[in-house]
């Protein structure tokens, strides 16, 4: 036993030895991944997909039938779906499954989510040899289906995918955040809705329509409850509000920024407002969509992935039909700090691929995933929604463009309000950004969020949002979400990321390193034994 | 104290080398006897000298100083025995009476006595040196001098010359001898003179005494300057003394205090503790403090990222309603003791969610507290009967209900669902809409009186294993059931079922 206790430790200290040198080195593996020259069409396969959709049946079918279009193609490779409802879950679950090796061949997520999982060893497979193969990588000679060329991903959605100079995931749906307008209510409050809200606009229309009647209720909409602006993701709140007015949040080697004066006096103005009530979150309340459609709210922001949940004649519904309300809908961007310099975020569903021992299995998991890119997944799925095909292809299609000229025809597959969404992010691709990806900012952008609530619970909790609040906030905000752990990469050259090192380069270090924990440990032992004797 | 004691003992030999040096007696010699030869005249003068000598040295000096007793007073200083007694605190919170339901809460009595602190500070006892002086007996006596001059028997020549010679020879002695007599009484009446002048023995006694009085004064000025320093020394041990007493008072003081705080602030927290009736008008955003039981948990969340601690959901329910408790801090340990019954006390705030009522975790994160002893499982109330009146069932909100005589119903279709045989049999779907798997929750649909209502197998309550969420699986739509659950609420009822039976 004793012996076997030595044998371990020694493994675990050169293993130990090899990740360290490794670590220094940025992504590395003992068994990278090569693209095969060919892929063997005859040999099985079963590949696992774990799918997120919006808690909606029909996106559930599109993805099956995906799998079963992809499958017929491609016979001998079996995938299989397995449903989650959010991001969080799907996180967690790989985060598990990659200590036991058990990671999905092909997985939705989000970038932010990669970059924890590349810290592992040669866990996410990078796309850039995949994506540029003449006979499998985009538009490649052999693929069985007619995918995208790489000129017809939309570029600014391509590069989204890129983390650390490497390809790490590949588009797959795209949305940013609308802001649903109860125009009835504006109008009723003597106000105009304007192209672009901005957020003085928005505070002052939401204060007015917290004006009550003699009886207690509300007088924009009679009823006793009335939350005139809720937000779905505070976390995009504040991102974007950082954004527009100019001030950090973090740089792309890691470095936080979010603690800043300009925080400070958002997160004071938005605590106002909560305080009045005129202002309050999803975490907080519920979800927007609800209190729009029975008429207690007036601007409700969500994603345009949750249009078809906005509105009187909304496809989805979650209330009970007694308590809808008729009015009119407009779609609005998020509002802005300048009018006439719009920004908005670029968020949605991309896809990655984990590595296996088997390159062939890894091709197999690669040629779905451009399945997922081919106009007919593209076209249904984003018809689900108010998601943006990623594809210039799919949406220069003579299908999408149909689709979206048939805006209001049906309160269904044509809901105006859904096609107005997608309209919404298709005019402002060149508006959107995305925050830096680094392993941590998936907290940061958590610990973004928390500000936002953390303040509004504190307000309608009759505290004081002053400086000391807010500076004991930061500190706390900071622990909860270890930010002060967060690693900086270097922007120097000497520090770049230098993509994996070679396999032979990895185990002859290893070796090296074994080698000295075997002298340093014999060096102990016979010091030991000397002291005895 | 032994710094006082070294002045002491140095007191006291300082003051005994000062007596023993004054009470030395001083002895005067008397002076050598001095026989004259034996003439008449000499004779007499001499016994005539003698006599006088003899009376004036007659008197012996005999001066004893007086025995000086100096005896320091005795100092007793005894420090105040301080008896403190803390006041003894009787908090009773006032009897809260609830008129629908009726509450009685009685805040325990809390009744400190703080220690009684009994100090007695020592005595110190100091007892200044006896200093006895005695001054020395001076005894000085006169030398007695007798003089007898020689008789000496000259027998007379006849012859003229002879006796002229003789004459002359014996003139020549006698005036010899009388030269030599006179010389010695001259010399025995100096000393005798020099020795026996009374005013010089009075200056001797006055120097004696002075000298006495002077050992004396020093004797009681050291002897003062011990008792002051005793004095000090003592004032000090006891006012140190003192200011231990006071510390040790002052510390045992503050901690009654702390500890009578401590209680008050629990009974006061026992006293905050409100009724259902009170939580139910509460508005949302208010602190409450509650005391309920718990009727079943969700999975504890370990490491809960919006909060930063461990959470749990539980339901839970007292004799009067229910209590939704959302992410509520617990840990691990507590969550385990955590059975179908447990009296628990809960800090939080008030608040509402898609219509749910719950409470949520208090700005200090308070962990959910056990209190031992009592137990309560809620029997489930058949609220069937008002289903369709939404406000009434609203009352049950969160409490242990039951559902009977329903009929399961088919699940409807999503939109565009190209459902397989299977799904459009089943009447049950993963997710809301059918769009989850294994594991997600399960959503099924009864009706009663021609009104479909939503059931919710909660995963978190019952997972996959459960026998609910199996026997949910296998229903059938037109089967008749009976279920139990917690009336959990999502825009409207929405019952988390643990228990179905199937008719």
């Amino acid at each position: 036993m004793r012996k076997h206790w030595k044998i371990l430790i020694l493994a675990a200290a050169a293993a130990a030895c090899a990740m360290l040198l490794g670590g220094c080195h940025g992504g590395v593996s003992t068994t990278s991944f090569a693209v095969p020259d060919t892929f063997d069409e005859d040999a099985p396969h079963e590949i696992t997909f774990w799918a997120k959709n919006d808690t909606n049946k029909t996106q559930v079918k599109i993805y099956n039938e995906a799998v079963a279009g992809f499958e017929k193609l491609y016979p001998k490779i079996k995938v299989n779906l397995r449903l989650y409802t959010n991001y969080g879950d799907i996180y967690n679950d790989v985060i598990t499954n990659i200590s036991t090796g058990t990671t999905p061949n092909v997985c939705i997520t989000y970038p932010d989510h990669i970059a924890t999982y590349k810290t592992g060893q040669n866990v996410v497979v990078p796309l850039d040899d995949l994506v540029g193969d003449d006979k499998y990588g985009l538009g490649g000679s052999q693929l069985k289906f007619d995918g995208p060329k790489q000129d017809e991903v939309i570029p600014q959605f391509f590069e989204e995918g890129r983390i650390d100079g490497y390809l790490y995931a590949m588009p797959f749906m795209r949305s940013t955040e609308a802001c649903y307008i109860n125009k009835t209510y504006v109008e009723k409050l003597g106000y105009e809705v304007p192209d672009v809200l901005t957020w003085d606009y928005i505070w002052e229309v939401s204060e007015a329509a917290m004006e009550k009647d003699k009886d207690g209720t509300f007088k924009v909409n009679g009823q006793n409850v009335m939350i005139p602006f809720l937000y779905k993701s505070t976390d995009n709140m504040m991102i974007q509000m950082l954004q527009q007015y100019g001030a950090g949040y973090s740089t792309p080697e890691g470095e936080v920024l979010l603690f800043n004066d300009t925080t400070k006096e958002l997160l004071q103005e938005i605590s106002a407002h909560a305080r009045s009530r005129a202002f309050s979150t999803f975490k907080i309340s519920s979800y927007p969509a609800n209190f729009l459609n029975a008429g207690q709210c007036i601007f409700a922001i969500d994603s345009t992935a949750g249009a078809t949940w906005m509105g009187s004649d909304a496809p989805l519904v979650d209330i009970s039909p007694d308590k809808l309300v008729r009015f009119e809908t407009v779609v609005r961007p998020v509002p802005q700090a300048d009018p006439d310099h719009l920004q908005m975020i670029s968020q949605g569903p991309s896809v990655c691929i984990f590595n296996k021992p088997d390159p062939q299995e890894v091709l197999a998991s690669w040629l779905f995933t451009q399945y997922l890119l081919t106009n007919d997944v593209q076209i249904a799925y984003s018809g689900t929604e108010g998601y943006l095909p990623v594809t210039s292809k799919a949406q220069q299609s003579e299908e999408y463009q149909e689709y979206l000229a048939a805006a209001g025809t049906d309160t269904k597959d044509h809901y105006q309000v859904k096609i107005d969404a997608s309209r919404l992010i298709m005019d402002h691709t060149e508006d959107t950004f995305v925050t830096p990806v680094f392993n941590g900012s998936a907290s940061l952008r958590d610990a973004a969020g928390y500000l936002i609530e953390d303040v509004c619970k504190g307000a309608r909790r009759k505290k004081e949002i002053d400086d000391s609040y807010l500076k004991e906030l930061f500190n706390n905000t900071k622990k909860l979400y270890h930010l002060d752990q967060i690693e900086v990469s270097g922007a120097d050259e000497n520090s770049r990321d230098l993509g994996p090192l070679p396999v032979t380069a990895i185990t002859l270090l290893a070796l090296l390193a074994g080698a000295w924990v075997l002298i340093g440990l014999y060096m102990i032992t016979d010091r030991i034994r000397t002291r005895r004797k | 104290m032994k710094k006082f004691r070294v002045a002491v003992a140095a007191l006291l030999v300082t003051a005994l080398a000062l007596t023993g040096c004054s009470s030395k007696k001083k002895e005067t010699e008397a002076p050598k006897e001095t026989q004259a030869p034996a003439v008449e005249a000499a004779s007499e003068a001499v016994s005539e000298a003698a006599a006088v000598a003899e009376t004036q040295a007659a008197a012996v000096v005999e001066t004893e100083a007086p025995a000086v007793e100096t005896e320091a007073p005795v100092v007793e200083t005894e420090a105040a025995a301080v008896e403190t007694e803390a006041p003894v605190v009787e908090t009773e919170a006032p009897v809260v009476e609830t008129e629908a339901p009726v509450v009685e809460t009685e805040a325990p009595v809390v009744e400190t006595e703080a220690p009684v602190v009994e100090t007695e500070a020592p005595v110190v006892e100091t007892e200044a040196p006896v200093v006895e002086t005695e001054a020395p007996v001076v005894e000085t006596e006169a030398p007695v001098v007798e003089t007898e001059a020689p008789v000496e028997e000259t027998e007379v020549v006849v012859e003229e010359t002879e006796v002229v010679v003789v004459e002359t020879e014996a003139v020549e002695n006698i005036e010899e001898l009388l030269t030599e007599a006179e010389e010695v009484i001259g010399e025995a009446m100096t000393e005798a003179e020099e020795a026996l002048t009374e005013a010089e023995a009075e200056e001797k006694l006055e120097e004696l005494l002075t000298e006495a009085e002077e050992a004396i004064g020093e004797a009681m000025t050291e002897a003062e300057e011990a008792l002051a320093e005793a004095l000090t020394e003592a004032d000090e041990a006891a006012a140190a003394v003192e200011t231990e007493v006071e510390e040790a008072i002052e510390t045992l003081l503050t901690e009654a205090e702390e500890a009578v705080e401590t209680m008050m602030t629990e009974a006061e927290a026992a006293s905050d503790v409100m009724n259902y009736g009170d939580y139910a008008v509460a508005e949302v955003d208010d602190p409450v403090v509650i005391e309920t039981y718990v009727q079943a948990k969700q999975a504890l969340w370990e490491g809960n990222t919006n909060l930063g601690c461990d959470t749990a959901t539980l339901y839970t329910q007292d004799e009067d309603g229910g209590y939704f408790l959302y992410d509520i801090p617990v840990s691990p340990e507590v969550y385990e003791r955590l059975e179908e019954g447990t009296k628990i006390r809960v800090s939080g705030y008030k608040s509402e969610w898609a219509g749910e009522v719950e409470v949520v975790a208090d700005d200090d994160l308070t962990e959910v507290e056990i209190i031992e002893g009592e137990k309560y499982v809620a029997e489930p109330v058949d609220i069937t009967d008002i289903l369709d009146a939404e406000e009434e069932v609203k009352i049950f909100m969160n409490q242990k209900v039951a559902f009977t005589g329903m009929t399961v119903e088919a699940v409807a279709a999503g939109e565009g669902s190209d459902e397989t045989e299977a799904e459009a049999e089943a009447a049950f779907m993963y997710g809301w809409d059918g769009s989850g798997s294994e594991g997600d929750d399960l959503y099924f649909s009864a009706s009663k009186d021609g009104k479909v209502y939503t059931f919710v197998v909660e995963s978190y309550l019952c997972g996959p294993d459960s026998d609910v969420y199996k026997a949910v699986k296998e229903l059938k739509a037109g089967d008749t059931i009976d279920m139990e659950g917690f009336l959990y609420w999502y825009e409207g009822m929405q019952p988390h079922i643990t228990s179905v039976t199937v008719k």
